[in-house]
């Protein structure tokens, strides 16, 4: 039996799991700025809530390590923050075959700090020390943004069910790559559950039904009178 | 002279020859002491590493390599990397191809006693 495409309509909507994962990479953008501008309303240093945010970037620290990133060009070197979707399963008792599965996924929010050596008045600063701190800083304000109540179901209530952090874990280059900038990066692991969606078949009318409903002047009682066109000759 | 003096020969002047070789003038200056102009090898490059997220990144790698013997005739001891912060650390500065000059701070050293040289890891360094 020939196979014919059953499907009319074009599929144009995005999986949740790739709504979800900008989701959390626009919250943790709008919060930064909005910190920053609390923070300078405090006088404050904006530049210690300023968060660079990046969705899926292979090189995500790639404006760190240019060639003209140099002891004697200050480039950019608040922290860098790169989501990413890492993966899922179904939990088959909370979906149906039909149209609902539930999720269970992994998104990464790995937090990159940088740090170069500098000479102080007593001493020097060390770069490593500087770059771990700085992804941790970065790390400490993506969980508390990302865990605030406000972000309960991170604004996709319907969709999202639950949303929890489930791991952080620090990053170190190997130890044969000693480099020249020192860069460290802590993946912080939040885990969503949420809802997919998939195209369904549209129903056709077989037939018009037309009903009123009556209370009754006597009791209160709910009546339904409808009316079923029949065909006398089927 | 027996393979092994000449072997450590070899290699201070391979490490030293500006004329026909790869060696350049390299400016150390020690935590506690002045600048001092030796020539060595000096080495400022990019490889790619991994930082264990999954994803290769390039990064830059900056070495040295000089000869012992020209390290303690210029009264200097051998470089080693700082990490007490209270402290000054070794600092190296040389020139690239285009003159322009680049400083750094060694990072850790890994002298060859019986070779006559020293090779030190670098890293950039602010000053």
């Amino acid at each position: 039996m020939p196979l014919t495409a059953q499907i009319d309509d074009l599929i144009v909507d995005r999986d949740n799991f790739e709504i979800i994962r900008d989701q959390i990479a626009a919250i943790l953008l709008v919060e930064s700025k909005r910190q920053q501008q609390i923070a300078a309303a405090a006088g404050q240093d904006p530049e210690q809530w300023r968060l660079r945010v990046y969705v899926e970037a292979s090189n995500p620290w790639a404006s760190w390590v240019g060639e003209d990133n140099d002891d004697d060009a200050r480039r950019d070197e608040s922290p860098v923050v790169n989501v990413q979707f890492d993966q899922d399963e179904v939990d088959r008792g909370k979906s149906n075959v039909v149209s609902r599965q539930h999720h269970n996924g992994t998104f990464f929010c790995d937090c990159y700090g940088y740090g170069i050596s500098t000479e102080e008045l007593h001493g020097h600063r060390r770069g490593d020390r500087v770059a771990a701190f700085e992804a941790q800083r970065a790390a400490r304000l993506v969980r508390k943004i990302l865990m605030a109540s406000h972000y309960t179901y991170l604004g996709m209530q319907g969709v999202v069910g639950i949303r929890m952090t489930q791991s952080r874990t620090m990053f170190r280059p190997q130890i044969d790559a000693r480099t020249v900038h020192k860069i460290e990066a802590l993946r912080l692991s939040l885990s969503v559950g949420f809802n997919e969606f998939s195209p369904q078949v549209q129903g056709q009318p077989l037939e018009l039904i037309s009903a009123s409903v009556f209370r009754s002047e006597v009791d209160g009682q709910l009546l339904l009178r409808a009316d079923y066109p029949l065909n006398p000759n089927p | 002279m027996n393979l092994l003096a000449q072997s450590a020969a070899d290699s201070k002047v391979i490490l030293e020859d500006s004329a026909a070789g790869f060696a350049q003038d390299i400016t150390i200056t020690p935590p506690d002491g002045p600048p001092v102009v030796v020539r060595g090898w000096a080495n400022d490059r990019a490889q790619g590493i991994d930082p264990e997220t999954g994803l290769m990144v390039s990064a830059r790698e900056a070495s040295i390599a000089v000869s012992l013997s020209t390290l303690a005739l210029a009264g200097l001891d051998v470089p080693k990397g700082e990490a007490d912060e209270s402290q000054r650390p070794w600092v190296v500065s040389f020139a690239d191809l285009h003159g322009k000059v680049r400083t750094f701070k060694v990072t850790e050293s890994n002298p060859d006693q019986m070779g006559d040289l020293v090779t030190c890891t670098l890293e950039v360094y602010r000053r």
